[in-house]
């Protein structure tokens, strides 16, 4: 039997913030709360998405390695353990790459399910400014950690060069057990032109960079006495903060890397396993979306008295929900359920699914628990071009397995052959983030950027997540450079007692930009 | 406002842009030379010299009024407001038919592009000082400038023939790789259409708006500049019903502060033109922009043509293209029509409602164009708004509803589609009356909405008449009460 390492989750997220206090984790596993990590590298409780300033923390992006035994007849990998520094000597490597300004222009074209998607086109986003070439539009750092709680100093951040300035687009530490933790960014863009050129549109603006990058994590692991070994490599993409981060997406990264691997359905759907959770995180979408159909989704689907029984006499109220639930998606633009959601969903109606959870199915291992948890969070749908990544994630080849991506070549969208390499999933994302950001609304409906901050108690709207900070319209320039200077101090929705309700806004938002 | 004489009758001004061996052929020189004439381009009928920009303009020439160059400018662009409106809602209607379903995204967005250049016109209308127009886009009552009839019906092989016709540029100006399709495509649309499909006269009519917009009668001192690429300046200033023929300085305004903007109307989607007006210049860069991306002679990388034979690819590639909706559906309520009789008790309320949608959108528009000078732009952002969540949000839903009943509940086989009936109340220019229609319009919705609910429809249907009512509410009521009586 042979011994596989894998690094998990294959695809980590970590998220940008200018706060200089620490950092926090994301819950780990589904279902998990937030834990910080603190200055020894030990987790402790939670102390908030801001810190005292009110400006928003960075979230980090923590990686373990897994044993595996591969039965080499077979073929068949089965979980062993974490190993730890406990274990083995462990050095972790991390290349990241922010290309974002010297990437292909990114333009809108009909996806194959008739929706609208960003791909590249055949132009450059920009051309080098006098003095400067291609290659310095970009930059990648070559990032290593190893040993307990290592990292570097505040003072001796890891820094790349963009047209000749420094930035910093993320960095490598350890936690206390030896885990790998990528940080990201302070969420900074900018505009190399002097002065800065207005940000026109949401997606493509001209001399424009930030500092959101993606690229590999790669592990050696040394057992005493014996040779080193590699570990299977995952993914990391750095992504600008999820702002109602208890408000998970109806389809997630999960969804579409279910849906893009040719994840079978269970044999035997479950309520409490496969259908309550699309339903759940539909029923949330209206503390931070004010279409209508959200609300009224909500309401239907709690005034259920038993959503979880398979009874035929439900099937009409069953149906009514499912139907609610799709008045409100088919209203956002550019997107739709995956299609074994929509089974899911089909099933719920018709009966078809055991109302108890089942309990042959296999308990996931904790490094599949990672990789879902990880891609839960972000945002599987309308890809234009989306938050943490775009659609080019709808590609069956870029996964090596569930929650993986390959480190081979990849076939694009329009039948293109292409190598994965660091940079390549994060270029085409907006630039500067910032203006899709502020765009990101009314009928685009990622929860990370809310519409709302909450609702009130009677059910009606709360007030604009955003106000202060837009101008006129989404649509205009000031507003994307309002959301660029100021992101960070925009609230954050999180769960109470009784809903949703925004925390921790800075009040100097409220005295005028 | 301006309000123009209305002359259907025009006449058309030839341009020849031949050489002049053509006199020659009329004095009779003989078989011989007539066959060496034969083989020169001029000469040549491919079947496609209908479509060329200078053959048109040989053969029909470019349409002429006795009105002035003012007067005439307007009713024109009253004219391309109609051709637009019209070729968006017949493409919207094939967008929704069709179950290929990129096809339908990519037709979809057509039409959303035809909803800029009517915007765009409107904003020219704005800057001449004419009201705006929402002139029924049926072409009825022989309508000089339509490609062809007027007909609502799912997308074919043969209806989307007939759109790539419409769009078509000078056939110089069509891909190597589409022209071997050019006979067939043209065959199928004329077919489809039951007459020749006359997409030159939309052309012929933006050549002579633009005509009319130019300063004077002289080339640019330096050519390239010239917005319209190619535009035969000195051929038309050689004819003497057009020479001078240009609305004097002054005539077309600066009308930013009362237009349609980008910001506004286009959202995300880039390739959709809504400029507004700043003077004579940016109207000539306004016409050649339309012109080019539609339904002028001039091509331009992702074309409406391109992504119509395209589509049109994919038709004749599938054998399950679109649902079964109805030709031309009508109800009782909207009048008598050669079409199919929507007569399922279902669809005659969500046919209702969805003209009441479609009467609503035409109202925000133009409660858009006709807002007061010194509205504040989040004001004036308000009722576009309210107009793209009407089309975007409840149209589109109601189409995908219409096509789940049934036609009639005598006849299988045939689903329901939007009725598009013209408003049965004129658009007046007139903002306060304009703010009241769309206030009575809301409650006649919510007043179906109830009737709905009432009704043995399913619980389905109910459903999403209420989610159309509360979609609606949403950016109507404010707008409502935030426009100054």
């Amino acid at each position: 039997m042979a011994k596989i390492y894998k690094i998990h989750p294959g695809m980590g997220f970590a998220r940008v913030g200018p706060s200089t206090a620490g950092y926090f984790l994301a819950g780990e596993f589904p279902g998990a709360a937030p834990i910080d990590i603190d200055a020894a590298g030990n987790e402790v409780a939670f102390s908030g998405y801001k810190d005292a300033t009110k400006i928003m923390r960075r979230q980090g992006a923590r990686f373990r390695i897994y044993e595996y035994d591969r039965d080499e007849a077979s073929g068949t990998v089965t979980f062993v353990r974490e190993v730890t520094l406990a274990e083995a000597d462990i050095k972790w490597s991390v290349t990241l790459t922010a290309s974002k300004a010297e990437g292909k222009r990114m333009q809108a074209v009909i996806g194959a399910d008739g929706k609208r998607t960003i791909v590249p086109s055949g132009d450059n986003r920009n051309e080098p400014p006098a003095g400067f070439t291609r290659a310095d539009l970009k930059t990648t750092v070559n990032l290593a950690a190893n040993g307990r709680n290592a990292g570097p100093a505040p003072s001796a951040e890891p820094l790349g060069r963009i047209v000749g300035r420094d930035i910093f687009i993320g960095e490598a530490r350890t936690d206390s057990a030896g885990r790998l933790v990528v940080l990201a960014g302070r969420g900074r863009s900018a505009s190399w032109a002097a002065p800065a050129k207005p940000m026109p549109e949401y997606l493509n603006n001209p001399t424009w960079y930030d500092d959101i990058a993606d690229g590999s994590v790669d592990a050696t692991i040394t057992f005493a006495g014996q040779v080193p070994v590699s570990a299977v490599g995952a993914w990391v993409f750095t992504a600008p903060p999820d702002f109602a981060p208890d408000v998970y997406p109806v389809t997630s990264l999960f969804d579409i890397a279910e849906q893009a691997t040719n994840v079978p359905l269970p044999g035997t759907l479950t309520y409490p396993q496969d259908i309550e959770p699309v339903l759940q995180r539909g029923a949330n979408i209206c503390f931070v979306n004010t279409k209508p159909n959200w609300q009224r989704f909500r309401d239907k689907f709690r005034a259920l008295p038993n959503p979880g029984s398979n009874a035929a006499s439900g099937q009409g109220d069953r149906r009514t929900v499912r139907d609610l639930l799709l008045a409100a998606a088919s209203q956002m633009s550019d997107y739709r359920l995956t299609d074994r959601q929509s089974q899911i969903l089909d099933a719920w109606v018709n009966g078809a699914f055991q109302e108890q959870a089942d309990a042959a199915r296999p308990n996931p291992s904790p490094a599949s628990a990672l990789d879902r948890a990880s891609l839960e969070h972000c945002i599987g749908g309308g890809f234009f071009p989306g938050i943490e990544a775009g659609t080019v994630l709808r590609q069956p080849s870029i996964y090596a397995e569930l929650g993986r991506l390959t480190r081979g070549n990849f076939t694009d969208y329009d039948g293109t052959v292409l190598p994965i390499a660091p940079g390549v999933i994060s270029s085409r994302m907006a630039c500067p983030w910032q203006a899709d950001f502020t765009e990101c609304a009314g009928n685009w409906w990622p929860a990370q950027r809310p519409d709302i901050a909450g609702r009130l108690a009677d059910g009606t709207a709360g007030p604009a997540w955003a106000r202060g900070l837009i101008v006129i319209s989404e649509e205009n320039p000031q507003s994307h450079q309002n959301m660029v200077d100021h992101f960070a101090q925009l609230g954050v929705i999180v769960k109470t007692a009784t809903g949703f309700a925004e925390a921790d806004r800075d009040p100097a938002l409220d005295t005028g930009v | 406002m301006f309000n123009p004489r209305v002359s259907p009758n025009y006449h058309w001004v030839r341009v020849s842009t031949r050489p002049s061996y053509q006199l020659a052929r009329k004095q009779g020189i003989g078989a011989r030379m007539r066959e060496f004439l034969d083989f020169l381009p001029f000469r040549r009928d491919d079947g496609l010299s209908r479509f060329s920009f200078e053959r048109s303009l040989d053969e029909l020439g470019v349409p002429a009024t006795d009105m002035s160059p003012e007067d005439e400018l307007v009713q024109l662009l009253n004219e391309a407001a109609e051709i637009e409106q019209g070729l968006m809602l017949q493409y919207l209607y094939a967008a929704y038919s069709l179950k290929v379903l990129i096809a339908a995204g990519a037709v979809r967005l057509i039409a959303i592009e035809e909803m800029g250049h009517f915007v765009t016109v409107q904003n020219l209308l704005a800057a001449c000082g004419a009201a705006p127009s929402f002139g029924r886009g049926r072409w009825d009552q022989g309508n000089a400038f339509k490609p062809f009839p007027f007909r609502l019906e799912a997308a074919s092989v043969g209806s989307l023939a007939k759109y790539v016709v419409a769009e078509m540029p000078d056939p110089a100006l069509v891909p190597a790789d589409v022209k071997p399709y050019l006979s067939d495509i043209i065959a199928l649309a004329d077919k489809s259409a039951g007459e020749p499909v006359e997409a030159h006269r939309v052309g012929l009519l933006y050549a002579k708006i633009y005509w009319l917009l130019r300063q004077n009668d002289d080339p640019l001192p330096d050519p390239t500049k010239e917005p319209w690429v190619g535009f035969p300046v000195a051929e038309m200033a050689a004819n003497p019903d057009l020479r001078g023929r240009h609305v004097r300085d002054g005539f077309v305004n600066d009308a930013r502060d009362v237009n349609a903007t980008p910001d506004q109307w286009r959202g995300n989607y880039t390739s959709v033109i809504v400029d507004p007006i700043s003077g004579r210049d940016s109207a000539l860069a306004a016409i050649a922009e339309i012109a080019a991306q539609g339904e002028g002679f001039g091509n331009v990388a992702q074309s409406h043509f391109g992504r119509f034979v395209d589509a049109w690819r994919l038709a004749k590639a599938s054998s399950d293209l679109a649902l079964p909706v109805a030709v031309d559906p009508f109800y009782a309520k909207s009048g008598g029509g050669p079409g199919d009789e929507i007569t399922s008790a279902d669809g005659r309320l969500f046919a209702l409602m969805a003209d009441k949608v479609y009467e609503l959108v035409l109202l925000c528009i133009a409660a858009h164009l006709l807002l007061p000078k010194a509205t504040a732009p989040e004001i004036r952002a308000k009722p576009a708004k309210a107009a793209i969540v009407a089309m975007r949000d409840c149209l589109s839903v109601l189409a995908g509803t219409l096509s789940t009943i049934v036609l009639s509940d005598q006849i299988q086989g045939k689903v329901c589609g939007l009725p598009f009936t013209a408003p049965s109340t004129p658009l007046a220019p007139d903002l306060n009356k304009v703010v009241g229609r769309a206030r009575d319009v809301m409650a006649e919705l919510h007043q179906v909405i109830s009737e709905v609910d009432q009704s043995n429809a399913s619980s389905t249907l109910k459903i999403t008449a209420d989610s159309i009512g509360d979609t609606l509410d949403d950016p109507i009521k404010p707008l409502l009460d935030s426009v100054p009586a």
